[in-house]
């Protein structure tokens, strides 16, 4: 008997060149076998992507007090996986200005460690809407 | 017989078209309560709006016609109303140019038809006459005949105007009122009754033949038996939305839909039928390509289309005409489009759809008899019919106008209403892109939102959009705006301006924005709308509030007389603000950033992704973040930013006699007045504008739902409104890829990416990133061709497209339902401020042509970022900002004959020169300073490569100074090896100086190349070749 591995594939991100890259992963979530890659670069990216691909998330949301949302990331690379859980996390935030750039909105978005900051500064914008009564 | 809840009035046109339009200015003039009902959400919804704007000399109809007659008596008219009313009109005259004998013949054939229908002035030039009025008329054209008072005008314009003129004296418009019922109650009770006496009138049976009286006489006609007759009928219109309105005369001016309007109550029954005429609009450029309305004389194989000018600068090429059935559908078809550039390369042989900015359609209402259907119909008085007005039924409207408000006034026995005005208020008013800078400076001062420019390419202003928000006639819809004050209609078409405009309307009508529709009702421009929007909007009610915006930076108060500044950057995104900070560490005193936002940033302040500095900071930021960096160090250094400031023109020193110190001078507006900025060094750092959707030549309808990628971008970000929810992205450009990911992240849906090249445009990282991440499809070689839905768009076609030629492949259409789609088809260097300098550019790479400090033909002008080139990553912007902001600081340091930095200062671009302000400048020229100026080195692209910049290498370089070649490879080349060769005068062709390798070359990948002055030492040229390495 022999156990099969699980074997991914993805595309190389470090050049225009893209390689096709072939990673098997055993049942530890360990790296087994790489190919594909053409580069020192390369392989340090299939080597982590492989094994725990992570994303930095920005996003916006809207704040009270200004008609220009805020925007906001993670301070640094969360588990791919956990991308949607962290969005809802910004959706479900209900914030006012004054709010300065590299606020930290949430010390720990979802459980994942990471903390989310506000990368720009929103003071409050001073203009109203009106219904033309017309 | 009033029924209860009826609006009683004593004229109703059914139609704000032309024609009711008209109607309505001349009803006005008597004692008569009228109204217009129009079904659409403005006027000039039909017919009116899209077709050829000629203003007809007359030679067409067939003499004794109604279109002769009013066509010629329409024309007479023009001048004048153009006059009163204000509107645009040209008086630029027409041709019909005949290449075959046959067709020479038929000039003779229309020569006679003008003398009948009495057209005045036309005459028979010759094949040499014709070239020497229009050189570029294709040279086997053997002659034409020349009808000098035919002319151009705006239809829309023309209909707007009388329609605004009737409104000021009292005409009540009533908008989204489809009449779906109308009754005739006689003189003596009974509905529908027909009095018998009525004289022969209207032509739908075809007696019109010879006997051009029967309209055009008929208002003497009218016996008083008839005139009692009418003023005892009552007529009750009843519309869709249940309204009821009563009248004792209607006019049926309902275009498209007279038939309906007509056989509701006439048994002469009419049936039109819709015929759909197809145009291409070409930029400005293009604008002056003929002079003259050029026709083809009719031959064997029709008629042909028309080139013509129109009076907003363009030019345009139309119609076809094929019958269909539907009366509201205005698509566009491929073959339709392509067979009128087919057909004008008869007159026009350079015809293609190069500079084609938009393409529409027009529906025309033709009747069965192949004549105007003008007069009260035989057998129901007090019904006036304006049918089957197709051509030249803009010309004739006037003069159609005139005689049945004539007649009305007669049988309804009303006299001259006094204090009737017959010129419309706002005539003669410039619009602010046609003022001399005393009146826009006067404009300004009396309302500051002269100063705030909208709309780019017409220099379109936030007062002029608010005066249509206030004006007599309501606005329902975005091209309300757009046929009103000319915003939207230039190159970009919305891409750039859109969500500013979007926003300032909300503002000020008070609408939150996706409430806004783009034509039809239904046509909703957005999706949703940032919540702040609707709390804003409950806080305001019921209070007094004033809107205002707030503005973050004060502008500085500037005189007319103002010291000159050593550098002005004009642009502040990342190159700009580089520019101005780089400016003054190379020692400049006086820098001034000017910036039409309110914010300095540029588009950095939306791209909210990270993914920025990694080369110049050296650490991954947000854009936000990496223009805050750079607006510190701004900030640090103390430089002045004028915001909110739009640069309209640049006068370089060498052409400003005028100027005393030999400045550069720069025209600015901003809420405070037109300013004139004096500098002794300008950069441009204009930045760059999507390519349109005019430039794809898609067909189709003209829904809402379309958006550029950067406007989608700038919504989301920086308005919290939602462009769509199911979303299709045409091209995988990084703004494309990047606004998928963005829209996944909001709620939307993205369909799919699809891509005219076999390979992606985008950044790799981009494709795995924002695609792969989240599944969504790229689509390679394959393109958009026809979009779908009369209001909102509700699908795309999408066809597979040859690898090599890039066109579609026929039949592999497929239809993709979305209700949005997205264009990111690459970006375009904006350099409408250079071309006022007088700035020389390249062809392929869109921006000036420079030397390596980034100077261009005009001494004192600089260019960077991506006015200049497109770039992939800000660093590369910023860079070229640092070059070309110090090489500006040493520029003015010259002119002002101080200590001038030498020139290895400059930092050459890709690397940030992170000195301090530069305290003591040594006079230390570099040898080559005390030469006699050499002659610059040419840098050549060779095959296989797009463009180089710098275009040239100044002579003077020192050897120690570095140099950046940027450029950009046609195709994709795999471990490609570039080699720069020089000549020289003492050595006979091209010897080499560096060879270089990269891993890949592709097109959508800017490559840069280092060297240093002394590389290129003893060399006249350079050329630079790309070959497979092994």
């Amino acid at each position: 008997m022999q156990l099969a591995t699980e074997f991914k594939n993805f595309t190389c991100i470090c050049c225009p060149l893209g390689c096709e890259l072939e990673a098997a992963v055993n049942e530890k979530g360990e790296l087994e076998e790489l190919s594909g890659y053409l580069c020192a670069q390369g392989k340090s990216y299939a080597e982590e992507e492989s094994v725990a691909p992570r994303r930095m998330i920005c996003a916006v949301v809207c704040i009270e007090g200004s008609r220009e949302p805020l925007s906001v990331k993670t301070a640094s690379p969360v588990p791919k996986e956990r991308i949607p859980a962290v969005l809802s996390a910004i959706r479900a935030l209900a914030l006012k200005t004054p709010i300065k750039a590299g606020a930290v909105l949430l010390a720990d978005v979802d459980g994942t460690g990471v903390s989310l900051l506000a990368t720009k500064t929103l003071q409050k914008d001073y203009w109203s809407l009106r219904r033309d009564t017309r | 017989m009033t029924e209860f809840g009826t609006q009683d009035f004593d004229v109703l046109i059914i139609g704000a078209g032309v024609a009711g339009c008209c109607t309505a200015r001349e009803l006005a003039r008597f004692d008569l309560r009228c109204a217009v009902l129009e079904a659409g959400n403005d006027i000039a919804c039909g017919a009116t709006r899209a077709n050829s704007g000629i203003v007809h000399a007359g030679f067409d109809p067939m003499p004794g016609s109604l279109k002769a007659h009013y066509n010629v008596a329409g024309s007479k008219l023009y001048p004048t109303w153009a006059e009163e009313l204000g509107f645009a009109y040209r008086n630029n005259g027409s041709l019909v140019v005949a290449f075959t004998t046959s067709e020479l013949a038929a000039l003779d054939e229309l020569a006679a038809h003008a003398a009948a229908n009495g057209v005045e002035g036309t005459r028979l030039l010759t094949a040499a006459e014709l070239r020497a009025l229009e050189p570029a008329v294709s040279p086997t054209a053997l002659g034409a005949l020349l009808a000098p008072t035919g002319a151009i005008c705006d239809p829309y314009g023309v209909a707007f105007a009388a329609a605004e003129n009737a409104a000021e004296n009292g005409v009540a418009f009533l908008f989204g009122e489809q009449v779906c019922g109308l009754k005739r109650y006689g003189a003596r009770g009974g509905s529908s009754d027909n009095c018998d006496d009525s004289g022969n009138h209207g032509s739908s049976s075809g007696n019109h033949g010879g006997s051009h009286g029967t309209g055009a006489h008929c208002n003497d006609d009218c016996s008083d038996a008839q005139a009692a007759c009418h003023g005892g009928s009552h007529f009750v219109a009843t519309t869709t939305s249940g309204s009821q309105y009563g009248a004792r005369a209607i006019v049926n001016a309902a275009g498209l839909f007279a038939d309906t309007i007509n056989n509701l109550l006439s048994a002469q029954t009419l049936d039109l039928t819709p015929v759909r005429g197809e145009y291409l609009v070409y930029d400005t450029p293009y604008g002056n390509t003929f002079s003259h309305t050029m026709f083809k004389a009719p031959g064997t194989l029709g008629k042909g289309v028309l080139i013509t000018p129109t009076v907003h600068g363009n030019l345009m090429v139309g119609p076809n005409a094929v019958p269909q059935e539907d009366k509201r559908d205005y698509s566009t078809s491929k073959d339709g489009l392509d067979f009128i550039v087919e057909a004008a390369r008869k007159t026009w042989p350079a015809a293609d759809t190069r500079g084609v900015i938009s393409n529409f359609a027009g529906l025309r209402a033709r009747g069965s008899s192949g004549d105007f259907v003008i007069g009260e119909a035989r057998d129901v008085p007090g019904f006036y019919n304006i049918a089957c007005f197709e051509s030249p039924g803009l010309t004739a409207a006037p003069a159609v106008a005139v005689a049945i408000a004539s007649q009305l006034a007669k049988v309804l026995g009303a006299g001259e209403r006094a204090g009737f005005n017959p010129v419309r208020a706002r005539a003669g008013a410039p619009r602010f892109s046609q003022m001399s800078d005393e009146q826009r400076a006067a404009a300004i001062a009396a309302d500051r939102r002269f100063g705030h420019v909208l709309c780019r390419c017409c220099n379109v202003t936030e007062a002029e959009v608010l005066q249509e928000l206030r004006g007599v006639l309501p606005v329902h819809s975005l091209d309300a705006i757009k046929w009103r004050t000319g915003a939207m209609m230039g190159r970009c078409h919305a891409g750039f301006c859109l969500p500013e405009l979007v926003r300032s309307i909300a503002e000020q009508a008070g609408l939150l924005p996706h409430e806004l529709d783009k034509r039809l009702p239904g046509s909703r421009v957005l999706a949703d709308s940032n919540p702040e929007y609707a709390r804003r909007l409950q806080a305001a009610s019921g209070c007094n509030a004033k809107a205002g915006i707030a503005s973050p930076m004060s502008p500085l108060p500037l005189s007319k007389s103002a010291r000159p500044y050593d550098v002005v950057v004009v642009g502040g995104g990342a190159a700009g603000i580089a520019a101005a900070t780089a400016a003054r560490q190379a020692g400049a005193g006086r820098v001034l950033l000017v910036d039409r936002e309110e914010r300095p940033g540029g588009i950095l302040k939306q791209c909210v992704h990270n993914g920025f500095g990694l080369h110049r900071f050296k650490i991954e930021l947000t854009g936000p973040e990496y223009a805050q960096q750079e607006l510190d160090a701004l900030e640090a250094l103390d430089i002045s930013v004028q915001s909110s400031t739009t640069v309209l023109s640049l006068d370089p020193a060498v052409s400003a006699g005028t100027d005393p110190g030999g400045c550069h001078r720069l025209t600015a507006v901003n809420g405070s007045g037109l300013l004139t900025l004096r500098a002794r060094a300008v950069v441009l750092a204009t930045g760059s504008r999507e390519r349109g959707q005019g430039a794809l030549g898609m067909a189709g309808s003209r829904p809402s739902g379309v958006f550029s990628a950067g406007s989608a971008q700038n919504f989301i970000n920086l308005q919290g409104c939602l462009p769509g929810r199911r979303v299709l992205i045409l091209g995988s450009g990084d703004i494309g890829l990047i606004m998928a990911r963005r829209l996944v992240f909001q709620g939307a849906q993205v369909l799919g990416v699809y891509e005219l090249m076999p390979q992606p445009s985008g950044l790799r990282r981009n494709i795995v990133q924002c695609l792969n991440d989240y599944n969504i499809p790229l689509h390679l070689s394959h393109t958009v061709t026809r979009l779908e839905g009369a209001t909102r768009l509700e699908a795309v076609y999408v066809s597979q497209v040859d690898p090599l030629t890039l066109a579609p492949i026929p039949h592999t259409e497929r239809r993709v339902a979305c209700d949005t789609l997205l264009l990111s088809v690459g970006l375009l260097p904006e350099n409408e401020v250079a071309k006022t300098a007088g700035v020389t550019l390249d062809a392929a790479s869109g921006g000036p042509q420079v030397d390596n400090f980034l100077a261009t033909n005009v001494p004192g002008i600089f260019s960077c970022g991506n006015a200049l080139q497109v770039h992939d990553l800000v660093d590369h912007a910023s860079a070229e900002g640092d070059v070309a902001g110090a090489a500006a600081a040493r520029y003015a340091a010259e002119k002002d004959g101080l200590p001038q930095p030498p020139l290895a200062l400059i930092p050459g671009a890709g690397g940030r020169d992170n000195r301090p302000p530069a305290k003591t400048v040594a006079p230390s020229p570099c040898p080559a300073n005390l030469q006699v100026p050499l002659v610059p080195l040419p840098v050549l692209p060779s095959d296989g490569i797009r463009f180089i910049v710098p275009q040239r290498i100044d002579p003077q370089t020192p050897p120690e100074q570095s140099i950046t070649l940027s450029f950009r490879v046609t195709r994709s080349v795999k471990r490609p090896r570039f080699t720069l060769e020089g000549s020289s005068n003492t050595a006979p062709g091209f010897l080499p100086i560096k060879t270089m390798r990269s891993k890949v070359a592709i097109p959508a990948e800017m490559i840069q190349i280092k060297l240093r002055g002394s590389d290129l030492q003893g060399f006249t040229s350079l050329r630079l070749r790309i070959e497979q390495g092994g």
